[in-house]
């Protein structure tokens, strides 16, 4: 009904409408649930009127009073009154009697053929929609109730093409079978009624058809990764055995040697036939394995380790010594004798570095670079700026994380609207245009390879990434022009670029905080090709995104799983995400992560762990067959994706990162024929959120310590860690310290630490691994029955499952059964009670207003500029160009807000869901 | 644990639940407009990221006794206080607001927003103690009260199309069939 409305509100800009809609009332309560003006977007018009009516009887489909409110309408002079009955039961067909213009919306989904018989309204309607034609079996069902039509209404020679019947799928943007059905219904509204409704929408000829993320063919692709990786599975257990049989005979003949015996050699002789007949039935890479290992395990016992990185040699130190000076192996590998037990830990788990990276994907961490990431943002670009400067004071490497305000996660601009003024800048930092990201990361050196940026942004990741890819570039083009002393030149352009505007220039608001040189605000105001000539601009581009790094999150599956920051259809926004990776590869970024394929609000959302996992590598693969089916090549686009994982209390997450590499790796080698690069999955942990608590919060340091120890153990590639006031407030600097100070207490005084395979080798451990994999295959083939992750999505089975486990959590945790000190158990003698912060760091009204005030110049000095290139991002949408391409030139001019209501006028908004 | 009574409200109750704009959390809200409706209201859910406006609208076109909100990630003073001032704007005084957001409003807020005019903020200690059914009693003690009465000449406003008046008629018929009789009589003519 939306796409209708949307369709006649902008076809006739002169009309009013209204919109009656029926839902039953409950029969035992009285209660209901009026739930249609959640997925209508269009009805926002001052032109429309809509009342949602509840039965208040349960056994009809419309409400007694539906005359009366008709007629309200009528004398109110409305010039197209729509009425939606309760799901129409299939002799329903009341609304006849108050309607001029009837239509019956079905979907494939009815059954049989003869269920067409029992519906009344295919008698009555006067239009019939088959909506969801993207089904299985639509275009079966379209002949069904094509022939029951004809058979209803006597019309056996009718054509096809000429009878009201329509195959359409609303949940698609700009679709042709809508596009049809609306003038459709403007024609008969036409025909039967006074109102003359000649609509300017041309005819769309092509039937609906779906627009496929994911292949038809491909749909069930998580279970044939499951099945490939189960079969690696048994692969590695009968070589293992082979193997194992192998050695049992090699020293049974030592054995024998050592007898005295006048049959020896014949008995020798048959040991080893047996002994060569295994061997050929042992695949010769695993040969090699056994082959190699004591030679293997000589390499971790030498003094130094060397490999290969990208052609560079590398030397690493393969022991630390104690204050006792005990020698600590960094890796430390089995000793075992038996060839079975060697081959199987071979192929199950190996050394940290070699497939399937059980225990890591680097042969070593490395040095001089702890995982600490850590995450800020608050207030306007200036304050987030400075708290960037003081956590990373001191460390080798920057490792900056993003929080972004809440009007930013939803691509708006700040503006004085109450509702819109009092989240700027609060719990996240107010980036609005490409100047807000250079006083963001102003300071620190965006192209040096220390530095590396992650920004926890998805709906609008498009723009927030092409604002961060310019800010870099412009930040380059600074060091040039200070390198080659063209300073004063530059401030004359850039000084006659506002005169000529007559605009105001952005300004770092305050001080620098030590540590900031300036970089990255010489160009604020303006962009480093106007004021380099082209060639000069183009190289340090070029060069300036080979060698970024970073991470944009961009997962939007997940947000329509669980966090619900979407802003534009998931189609379009899977789109954009693949429009992205394109442009990574064509430029060859190869050091920043196109997405972070993210479970921490999976399972903030109160998914278990293994859940996390298996909806969080399922959306990953989901990216990877969307990618693929645009043409791209696996090891083209795999090594861009990273993913990012909650780490909380429960057993499964000491082995969730083990798990995952595994699955990821046995699926892009053996599955996707990916090189090695790809094979390995890296991934970031934050500690669970929602495993603090507000009350006794002086105890959540302790839950987050051992939650970076399951991480650090297992290998993680980059890690935060929570402050223990977050359940209350937004952490203080104080609180961020002790945060930090958890990591760094693990990584530099905890002496097993120093070990980097703590894990391998516990039974434990092991037995986890295994039983967390399988678990996820479980769900894989519970996905695949619901037609891949998309198809599950849309009966939102992923959310239902999140909401059932998040529920089954709080019971037990509400009963006592689940045990939180300090919370439901060890209360203190004042009964722990829920501590209530004493200041709340809130943005202030100086940041802003001097948001909204830059952001008002920007509009200005850009006005006609900023149109020009949104309409060529839109032209871009419309001809399927790739859309990220002009984003890099419409994010130099426009601010975030104007960008996506541009981009909702071609590629539809996201439609809310119960 | 005592079993509270679910209230069994006299007056037909309709009522608008949401979360805040830009603000994806509605699980909370969710859970609310499910004991709602099972206490036997009618619940007009508008979902995540709403705008002051969008509900605004929506809780005058629909005639509703309340609004019900969640927000839980900051701004709510201003949202809240917005709210408030928007339906007086718009003559819907009448319509009381209810919230919540966990631990991110705090309690001089909280005090702060109900002298202001809002009917309630339940805080987490509220549910603490009055149990999810009573803070739903609660809310719909305060809500019992009828809608589409005192009709005042809102059939002359139909014409400029006033969304108050359409929907007050809509209810005067819905809830007060038989003292309403004349005022639709005249309307199916106006028709």
């Amino acid at each position: 009904m939306d796409e209708l409305v949307r369709r006649f509100l902008v076809d006739f800009p002169d009309k009013y409408l209204g919109v009656l809609s029926v839902d039953p009332s409950r029969r035992k309560t009285g209660g209901a649930l009026l739930g249609d003006r959640i997925r209508m977007n269009s009805i926002r018009s001052p032109r429309v009127y809509m009342r949602s009516l509840a039965t208040r009887q349960s056994h009809l489909s419309i409400s007694k009073y539906i005359s009366e409110a008709v007629s309200v309408l009528k004398a109110a002079q409305y010039d197209l009154i729509i009425l939606e009955t309760s799901g129409i039961g299939q002799s329903d067909t009341e609304i006849m009697d108050y309607s001029d213009v009837s239509l019956y919306v079905m979907t494939p989904e009815y059954g049989a053929a003869s269920q067409l018989e029992k519906i009344d309204m295919l008698d009555f309607a006067d239009l019939i929609a088959l909506n969801k034609f993207d089904k299985r079996g639509a275009m079966d069902a379209l002949r069904d109730v094509r022939k029951q039509f004809k058979r209803n209404h006597q019309l056996w020679d009718a054509d096809d093409e000429q009878l009201p019947i329509f195959g359409t799928i609303a949940s698609q943007f700009n679709d042709p079978g809508m596009n049809n059905l609306y003038l459709a219904v403007t024609e008969k509204i036409t025909a039967k009624t006074p109102l003359q409704l000649v609509s300017h929408n041309a005819v769309t000829k092509e039937l609906s058809e779906k627009i496929y993320i994911i292949p038809p063919a491909r749909t069930r692709y998580l279970s044939e990764i499951a099945e490939n990786n189960r079969n690696y599975g048994k692969w590695a257990h009968q070589q293992s055995e082979i193997a194992g049989r192998m050695y049992a005979l090699r020293v049974s003949m030592e054995e024998v040697k050592k007898i005295k015996r006048e049959d020896k050699d014949l008995l020798l002789k048959g040991l080893n036939e047996t002994l060569e007949k295994l061997k050929s039935e042992l695949d010769p890479g695993n040969l090699q394995i056994l082959e190699g290992w004591e030679e293997k395990r000589n390499r971790y016992k030498n003094e130094y380790f060397i490999f290969k990185v990208r052609d560079k040699e590398v030397k690493i130190k393969t022991h630390v010594e104690s204050l006792s000076h005990t020698q600590v192996s960094k890796v430390v590998t089995p000793d075992y004798q038996d060839w079975a037990a060697i081959l199987r830990w071979s192929l199950m788990e190996n050394v940290p570095g070699e497939f399937p990276y059980a225990a890591g994907i680097y042969p070593f961490k490395r040095e001089n670079e702890d995982p600490t990431r850590m995450f800020a943002g608050e207030g306007g670009p200036e304050r987030t700026n400075r708290r960037f400067h003081y956590v990373s004071k001191g460390m080798p490497a920057v490792r900056l994380s993003t929080a972004f305000d809440s009007v930013t996660l939803y691509g708006n601009d700040p503006g004085m609207r109450p509702d819109i003024y009092g989240k700027i800048g609060n719990s996240g930092v107010s980036i609005c245009c490409l100047d807000d990201a250079k006083k963001l990361y102003s300071g620190f050196n965006l192209a040096d390879p220390a530095t590396s940026v992650s920004m926890t942004i998805n709906g609008p990741a498009p723009m927030m990434l092409s604002f961060f890819l310019n800010a870099a570039i412009d930040q380059q083009c600074e060091l040039y022009i200070k390198e080659h002393g063209l300073e004063a030149e530059v401030h004359k352009k850039i000084v006659e670029i506002f005169k000529g505007a007559s605009a105001v220039r952005p300004q770092y608001q305050g001080e620098l905080p030590p540590g900031n040189d300036g970089l990255g605000l010489m160009l604020l105001g303006v962009t480093g090709d106007q004021v380099l000539p082209q060639e000069v601009y183009n190289r340090i581009r070029t060069h300036t995104l080979k060698v970024v790094r970073g991470t944009v999150q961009a997962d939007i599956l997940k947000e329509d799983q669980a966090q619900n920051t979407c802003i534009f259809s998931t189609e379009f926004a899977l789109r954009m995400m693949g429009d992205i990776q394109q442009y990574f590869i064509d430029h060859k970024i190869r050091n920043f992560y196109s997405v972070s394929i993210s479970g921490y609000h999976i399972a903030e959302a109160g998914a278990n762990p293994v859940t996390q996992l298996a909806f969080t590598l399922a959306n990953g693969f989901t990216y990877v067959e969307y990618y693929l089916s645009r043409g791209m090549h696996i090891d083209d686009f795999a090594p861009n994706l990273s993913f990012f994982f909650s780490n909380g209390i429960d057993p499964e997450y000491a082995v969730i990162g083990r798990v995952a590499r595994r699955i990821w790796a046995k699926a892009m080698r053996d599955k996707y024929g990916a090189n090695e690069r790809s094979q390995m999955l890296k991934y970031h942990i934050q500690t669970s959120g929602r495993s603090l608590h507000a009350q006794e919060i002086d105890f959540n340091d302790i839950r987050t310590t051992l939650q970076a120890l399951y991480a650090i153990y297992d290998n993680c590639n980059s890690l935060h860690t929570n402050a223990y006031d977050e359940a209350i407030t937004t952490p203080t600097e104080e609180s961020v310290r002790r945060a930090i100070a958890i990591q760094l207490i693990i990584n530099k005084e905890l002496g097993l630490a120093k070990n980097e395979n703590p894990m391998q080798g516990s039974f434990i451990i092991e037995e986890l691994t295994d039983l967390v994999e399988e678990a996820v295959y479980a769900e894989y083939d519970r996905i695949t029955e619901r037609g891949g992750v998309l198809g599950a999505m849309e009966t939102m089975y992923q959310r239902g499952k999140i909401q059932e486990e998040s529920l089954y959590y709080e019971t037990l945790k509400h009963n006592g059964q689940y045990p939180v000190i300090g919370v439901n158990t060890f209360l203190s003698s004042s009964g722990s009670p829920t501590i209530i912060p004493r200041e709340v760091i809130r943005a202030t009204q100086d940041e802003k207003e001097y948001q909204i005030s830059m952001l008002k110049e920007l509009h200005k000095k850009n006005e006609n500029k900023s149109r020009e290139l949104l309409r060529k991002v839109q032209e871009a949408a419309v001809s399927n160009k790739n859309i990220f391409e002009k984003l890099m030139e419409a994010s130099k001019y426009c601010s975030i807000g104007q960008i996506s209501d541009a981009m909702f006028d071609v590629g539809g908004q996201y439609r809310r869901n119960m | 644990m005592k079993k509270i009574e679910v209230y069994k409200p006299k007056n037909k109750i309709r009522i608008v639940t949401a979360a805040y704009l830009f603000d994806g959390h509605d699980a909370a809200i969710n859970i609310m407009r499910r004991i709602i409706q099972a206490s036997g209201a009618e619940v007009i859910h508008l979902g995540h990221d709403r705008s002051v406006e969008e509900v605004v609208n929506c809780a005058i076109q629909e005639d509703v006794q309340a609004i019900a909100m969640t927000s839980y990630q900051g701004g709510h003073m201003e949202y809240f206080k917005y709210m408030y001032d928007l339906l007086k704007e718009k003559k819907s005084g009448q319509i009381k607001i209810f919230g919540g957001g966990g631990g991110t409003i705090l309690p001089a807020e909280i005090k702060e927003l109900q002298h202001y005019g809002i009917a309630r903020i339940y805080h987490p200690d509220d549910g603490r103690h009055m149990g999810l059914q009573g803070m739903i009693n609660d809310l719909l003690q305060q809500c019992d009260y009828p809608t589409g009465v005192g009709l005042n000449g809102e059939t002359g406003h139909l014409l400029e199309k006033d969304w108050r008046s359409i929907a007050r008629l809509i209810s005067a018929a819905e809830n007060h069939e038989s003292e309403s009789g004349e005022e639709i009589k005249k309307i199916h003519q106006l028709a």
